[in-house]
């Protein structure tokens, strides 16, 4: 029965993050062949070597609509999923994901008033979003912060009201200005991904890698910090420096999200648990498998919200809303006893 | 051998309630050192101080004559560990990738653990008794077997000098001797200096080289068992009489409560 095997190396990390990148892939691959307008399989990959026409209908489809869809929701599932990982490991608590602590919702008030402002969307708005995002989170940490570190039913409190009150001021601007820039309000409440540009992915896409690289590079600091805060820092954690720097992270992945894609919840909070059910807690394997696999839920929620009520679609947050409120549920209920791998 | 982790008029306080004042130690190799005091005399405080964790408001600590407030966490973390009262894993992890994490400081950032923190893990592990059950989940063990596994961690530090808030808090006799016995044997075998707060007065006396008691912040007595634990010390400092005898073995003060 006792095991002499090494608990975890970097060819373990190594393969089951290639396996989540792969199935990302045969998601995405699923996705661009499933919408509203029937495209056979033939057409899809007789385009995507290269064949045919540029412009017609089918490569309009393809490379101008489902795409950057496709892509945008890879991203956003990625850094929202990050962003569950994290501030469920600093804030010790399984319940914390960035729709939920407010981060979310911060960042969507940031980018609405960057609108309002007249900001540019490729740089203003994020940049806003940002600020959002960063403005929740010294919230949350002011209220929450105690002598042996951060509270995390305070903060999860103060994270829900931070998150009713910017959804209240966001309607408020939305339903009293005439802008029409602030489209929808439907994207900013529910999460819309049909506003993919190849500009914002550009700046989108190598940001979340570049902050999953950062957050990666405190996986065993995260690790430990779950322990409690006191208890890393005497195993030599700077448990400080840590915190500020994945928390500013992931707010900087959030608020980029937020400002393309909206309001999606739930998605840092149902990707980050399985993954820790089937990948064990260490942050080494749990960050890069819970950002591919982030990626790959989005995209799929995402295909289901385009041709559920087909030609008409919903909005992504629904999706991730209707699955992930049970799941909550579910995870509040069974509080208490163990998380993660039995 | 000279001293290596010492306090010099070492005081800190929560807000401006001085929990520890004019606290003067040393801790050398080869050394048990007990602390004991009622609850809220500043034992906590006194390990947190020692092991860097809060600075001192008054005086210095330090360790071979080194700041322990100027030096990185991971540094302090290869010469000092320490085993507090309280420790959640909110996750799952094993036993052994508990251990491991306590190679942390000697690891570079990105670096994964190699055969020879497997090894240090192990010998942590298999001198605490704990080896058995070393692929269990953390929250599958008892309270004894996780006193061990923390203690193991901090084995895994390969420190100097091993600091324990009330090791045997909550443990059944067996558990608590295994656990003083594995204190003194890190001292005379591995030459550990071991600092451990404690209730357990008797145990303290039988295996301590030196104690420590603390009232209110203050240190009131400080020598060999011998000659800190008496009736008188014992009776006034936790305000509750005490008769003192020698231990039938040992000769060791031994302590007991008037009814």
């Amino acid at each position: 029965m006792k095991k002499s095997t090494h608990p975890l190396t970097a060819r373990n990390v190594l393969g089951l993050t290639l396996a989540m990148g792969l199935l990302l892939g045969c998601v995405m691959a699923g996705s661009l062949g499933l919408g509203t307008a029937d495209l056979s399989v033939t057409e899809i990959l007789g385009r995507l070597a290269g064949r045919g026409a540029g412009e017609d209908s089918v490569g309009l489809i393809l490379f101008r609509i489902r795409l950057p869809r496709i892509l945008l929701a890879a991203v956003a599932g990625f850094s929202l999923s990050l962003g569950g990982v994290a501030f469920q490991a600093i804030l010790r608590n399984p319940l914390a994901d960035p729709f939920i602590l407010g981060v979310s919702s911060g960042g969507a008030f940031g980018a609405v008033l960057g609108i309002l402002m007249g900001f540019g969307f490729s740089v203003g708005v994020p940049v806003m979003a940002f600020g959002g995002s960063l403005l929740t989170l010294g919230l949350l940490m002011a209220l929450g912060t105690r002598r042996m570190g951060m509270e995390s039913a305070t903060v999860l409190l103060t994270g829900v009201i931070i998150n009713a009150f910017f959804t209240a001021v966001i309607m408020f601007f939305i339903t009293t200005t005439t802008d029409s820039r602030l489209h929808s309000m439907l994207f900013w409440l529910y999460g819309d991904l049909g506003q993919s540009r190849y500009s914002h992915l550009v700046v989108s896409g190598p940001l979340a890698l570049g902050g999953c690289a950062v957050l990666y590079a405190f996986s065993r600091h995260l690790n430990l910090i779950t322990a409690g805060e006191e208890a890393a820092r005497q195993v030599g954690v700077e448990v400080r420096r840590t915190k500020l720097v994945c928390l500013i992270t992931v707010s900087l992945l959030v608020g980029l999200v937020v400002s393309f894609s909206g309001l999606i919840g739930f998605v840092g909070l149902i990707v980050p648990h399985l993954a820790r059910m089937v990948f064990g807690a260490d942050h080494r394997v749990l960050i890069p498998t819970a950002a591919f696999g982030g990626a790959a839920f989005l995209v799929a929620a995402d295909t289901l919200a385009r041709v559920l009520i087909s030609p008409s679609e919903l909005p992504v947050g629904v999706i991730t809303a209707f699955l992930g409120a049970p799941f909550f549920i579910y995870l509040l209920k069974t509080r208490g006893s163990r998380w993660g791998r039995s | 051998m000279g001293p290596i982790l010492t306090l010099e008029n070492a005081g800190y306080r929560y807000g401006d309630m001085w929990a520890l004042q004019e606290v003067s130690v040393e801790v050398g190799r080869g050394e048990l050192l007990g602390v004991l005091g009622p609850n809220g005399s500043g034992k906590s405080t006194l390990l947190r101080l020692m092991d860097g964790l809060l600075s001192p408001y008054a005086g210095k600590v330090r360790f071979r004559g080194q700041s322990l407030e100027d030096l990185p966490r991971a540094q302090v973390a290869r010469q000092v560990a320490m085993v507090s009262q309280e420790s959640h894993f909110r996750f799952s992890f094993s036993v052994l990738e508990v251990v491991l994490m306590g190679r942390f400081p000697h690891m570079r950032r990105l670096q994964f653990e190699g055969t020879h923190d497997l090894a240090v893990a192990r010998k942590a592990l298999e001198a605490t008794n704990a080896l058995d059950f070393a692929d269990r989940d953390i929250h599958a063990v008892s309270g004894g077997e996780r006193q061990r596994v923390l203690i193991a961690r901090a084995l895994a530090q390969e420190p100097e000098v091993l600091l324990l808030d009330e090791p045997t808090a909550f443990l059944d006799l067996r558990h608590k001797r295994e656990i003083f016995r594995l204190m003194d044997s890190l001292v005379r075998n591995a030459g550990l200096g071991v600092v451990v707060v404690s209730h357990d007065i008797d145990l303290a006396s039988q295996y301590c080289s030196r104690v420590l008691v603390l009232q209110e912040g203050r240190v009131v007595e400080s020598g060999p068992p011998e000659t800190v634990i008496t009736a008188e010390t014992i009776g006034r400092v936790f305000d509750c009489p005490v008769l003192v005898d020698g231990h039938p073995d040992t000769g060791r003060p031994r302590v007991t409560m008037v009814p």
